[in-house]
């Protein structure tokens, strides 16, 4: 199902000349992180910078000479239980990457030396539902930010490692949720999501002092009494109904919004209980970051029983739809599909697919609405594709403004779900059912890497692959496209045509974030190493000799020889 | 599969059986009830043990006490939580019988005589009054951003940031705990008093005293609730002080109804005895 007219891709504001400015040593404020974009050495935020892109501008390595790219130097961090989910930060020739148990690493982003290291201390028992992992860290203020397991923030001095606050967003052991997601600095602020999508939670984000940890605003992703949108929950369900934000956000300066994605409602399969739109489960929310206050927001799925979380990054671009110039925000979905919204208003522009193997809609109206909704049954059996694990993973895709195209996995697989009754239990899952994974009816489960067109989702080329590939994809301006696969293959893609042009072994599969920066003007390729995860664990079941696939906690970092100007 | 017996020597009230057949197909289902809702769920072990982010449970070689103790106690340093005191131990026996089905090998060890210690009378597994279990709805109440649960731990929750309210609820009377929260001042418990730094910024830094090393000092800093945990080198601050005022909120009676405080303090009596 598409929408939109097909049209060029025009690249304005957010897309034009990016000049390379001499990096600023020092301090990471409000400033840099609004002209991160322009910072062309370094990897400032989650993303690279607020637009999400994934996209550098550096071409030192690029089609020509990718084939000479060298590993230069490589990291260990010894704590390999989940794999290694993270994206480096790269600050001024330091590279700061998290792994899972939260614990931090400072490293000479040249040599790899480490320069400090610093470990969380957990509580002794606490529930990990949703996994050890950390997906990354944010820079600001002379600190570096972490969400850990046991649902804290943390700020820890970027020159010594030692930390200087800590604050706790909410009882982990009463709420049963973690935040495995990296922070967002904005303005003087750190927001942070949370997980807790799957159990009976009430999802929020929540804003801190990025200085003192003092807590500045909570966003409740479900609208209590009396506010506009409770009437949208059944009863107390509204209590316990997941709405988790567990993956970052992001913000445009110019607009002067936060943008977060939100996950599905709890239970996950049953929705009796929640009769209702269940507001603002998988939506778009676009809040003043000063106050939290509500903007806008954009419901993509209305009450969801599949597990399909919006709550995917958010890439904002500048683009020509049906003849005019809108100020666009592109969201990838759990559900396999992509939703195109105006980011000043929430107007929907129209959703394109990223999976083909999809029955739990027939299509997406012209106006947005889901078409021939194909809900499981309670007490049934059912089959339903994409998987649980999406039609896409969390893992991001990535933007080059140099083909005006977005580049993205997409996975073809099943399930059998069977959808029970529940009643919630605070804290704990909350699912309201389980599934079995299931290759599709014609063929075998595999995935695939597309160039697309943001607009229509007009498909360039495709890179076919047997595994899951569930690792992000880095742009850049040297014509390339990086990822990474579960047999631990880290790959260099032609932007342009999808041929494979490089590959390297790593030792364990991908599922984190490549970054690029340089340091001395040497531009340098990271990638995590890892296989792990909930999903490299399901892969299992469709694929017993993934079982075998080591896991690991590494860095790896390329460059080409003599190269450095 | 061998047919295994686990008799009950000292019942648990929760028990009737005297035994445990672990190969009973009641047991097993129950236990593939619980099973299902509280392992197999999206990201632990998967749908009838396949895997998922925990391992596979399916056709392994178990042996009977190990596998019940993992159920119980977990794993200390990963994500697998014990379910002792989260669900009964009958359960945590129903989804080991459970566990043990999905394998075809016989399971290992002794299909042993197993001498249950009676639960400990736990303040938790003693019914609350209604008035009580309000009381304890309202301490943890996630709705609101102040409540009591946000500065003290009580059964395994809550953040320990002021006193014990365990022993002050056995040592005080309702109408002495009441006077606690209402006019905290009167009598500030040992260690709680509001400590105040002044940096060489010029930021002033008013809560509770958390820890004292060599080189820094931390401290809860009371200027937001939640209160986050400041980590001061001592060389950014100018002075220090302490004031015979308690850093508990001295305006609880805009957060609980008085009605509300009487059920609050009633559950802290009733779950002390």
């Amino acid at each position: 199902m598409r929408t939109g007219t097909l049209t060029t891709v025009v690249h304005l504001v957010l897309g034009g000349a990016l000049a390379a400015v001499a990096t600023p040593a020092g301090e990471v404020d409000a400033e840099r992180l609004n002209r991160a974009h322009e910072d062309t050495a370094n990897w400032l935020t989650y993303y690279g910078n607020y637009r999400s892109w994934r996209y550098s501008p550096l071409d030192q390595v690029n089609r020509s000479n990718v084939g000479s790219l060298q590993p230069v130097w490589a990291f260990e961090s010894g704590i390999t239980d989940g794999g290694m989910q993270s994206a480096p930060i790269v600050v001024d020739g330091v590279m700061y990457v998290a792994t899972a148990w939260n614990h931090v690493f400072a490293l000479d982003a040249a040599t790899g030396e480490q320069l400090w290291r610093y470990a969380y201390s957990q509580p002794d028992q606490f529930p990990v539902l949703y996994g050890p992992w950390n997906r990354g860290v944010a820079v600001g203020y002379g600190l570096v930010f972490m969400g850990t397991l046991d649902n804290h923030v943390v700020a820890i001095d970027r020159e010594s490692g030692e930390e200087v606050w800590r604050v706790e967003v909410e009882n982990a052991k009463q709420c049963g949720c973690n935040i495995t997601s990296a922070p967002l600095v904005v303005k003087d602020l750190v927001i942070t999501g949370v997980t807790g999508g799957d159990s009976a939670h009430r999802g929020y984000l929540n804003a801190y002092d990025a200085r003192t940890g003092r807590h500045r605003w909570r966003f409740w992703t479900i609208p209590g009494p009396d506010e506009p949108g409770h009437s949208s929950w059944e009863g107390d369900s509204w209590k316990y109904g997941g709405g988790s934000t567990w993956i970052t956000g992001t913000y445009d300066p110019e607009l002067d919004l936060l943008y977060w994605a939100v996950g599905n409602p709890a239970a996950d399969f049953y929705g009796e209980e929640r009769e209702g739109d269940n507001l603002y489960t998988d939506s778009v929310v676009a809040l003043d970051p000063d106050t939290g206050e509500l903007e806008w927001y954009y419901q993509q799925i209305p009450h969801d029983v599949w597990d399909f979380d919006t709550a995917y990054e958010i890439v904002l671009l500048d683009l020509e739809v049906k003849g005019k110039v809108r100020k666009t925000l592109l969201n990838p979905s759990k559900s396999g599909y992509v939703w195109l919204l105006d980011r000043e208003s929430g107007e929907f522009l129209g959703a394109w697919p990223l999976a083909e193997t999809s029955n739990w809609i027939e299509g997406i109206g012209p106006d947005g609405e889901l078409i021939g909704r194909n809900e499981p049954r309670v007490g049934e059996t059912s089959f339903i594709c994409p998987a649980i694990g999406g039609g896409r993973s969390w893992n991001h895709g990535a933007y080059s403004p140099d083909t005006g195209w977005f580049y993205s996995t997409g996975l073809e697989w099943c399930q059998t779900v069977t959808v029970r009754q529940e009643d919630p239990r605070e804290g704990m899952a909350f699912f309201g059912g389980d599934f079995k994974m299931e290759h599709p009816r014609d063929g075998k489960a595999r995935s695939h890497l597309s160039a697309y067109d943001p607009v229509t989702g007009e498909r360039h080329w495709r890179y076919e692959h047997v595994y899951p590939l569930l690792a992000s994809q880095l742009a850049t301006a040297g014509g390339l496209i990086f990822t990474g696969d579960a047999t631990g293959r880290f790959l260099a893609l032609d932007d342009a045509t999808g041929r494979e042009l490089w590959s390297f072994r790593t030792g364990s599969g991908h599922r984190g974030s490549p970054v690029t920066y340089s340091v001395n003007g040497r531009q340098y390729i990271a990638t995590p190493s890892g296989w792990g995860s909930a999903l490299a664990g399901l892969t299992t079941q469709l694929w017993p000799e993934a079982a075998d696939f080591p896991t690991g906690s590494s860095v790896f970092v390329f460059a080409v020889e003599g190269e450095a100007k | 599969m061998t047919r295994l017996a686990i008799s009950i020597l000292a019942a648990a009230p929760l028990l009737s059986a005297e035994s445990l057949d672990l190969s009973s197909p009641e047991l097993v289902a129950e236990g593939s009830e619980i099973f299902g809702k509280s392992c197999a769920v999206g990201y632990c072990h998967g749908s009838e043990g396949r895997s998922a982010r925990g391992p596979a449970l399916r056709d392994r070689n178990w042996n009977v006490q190990d596998l019940h103790r993992i159920t119980a106690e977990g794993v200390p340093g990963t994500a697998m939580p014990g379910w002792k005191g989260v669900i009964p131990d009958e359960a945590v026996w129903a989804v080991t019988a459970y566990v043990l089905s999905l394998s075809t090998a016989p399971p290992t060890g002794p299909a042993a005589i197993v001498e249950l210690s009676p639960p400990a009378e736990t303040a938790q597994a003693r019914a609350l009054s209604a008035r009580a279990a309000h009381g304890k709805e309202l301490f943890f109440d996630l709705t609101r951003q102040r409540r009591c649960s946000v500065c003290h731990e009580l059964d395994g929750m809550g953040t320990a940031v002021g006193p014990n309210l365990a022993l002050a609820a056995r040592a005080k009377t309702a109408s002495q705990l009441t006077q606690d929260i209402l006019n905290p001042d009167a009598e500030i418990a040992f260690g709680f008093e509001q400590v105040q730094l002044v940096l060489h910024s010029g930021e002033r830094i008013e809560g509770v005293l958390a820890e004292e090393t060599e080189s820094r000092i931390r401290i809860f800093d009371a200027a937001s609730v939640p209160h986050p945990l400041r980590s001061v080198p001592k060389g950014e601050i100018r002075q220090q002080s302490s004031r015979k005022r308690s850093s508990m909120p001295h305006d609880l009676l805009e957060v609980y109804t008085e009605s509300e405080i009487t059920a609050i303090v009633t559950y802290l009596k009733e779950r002390t005895g």
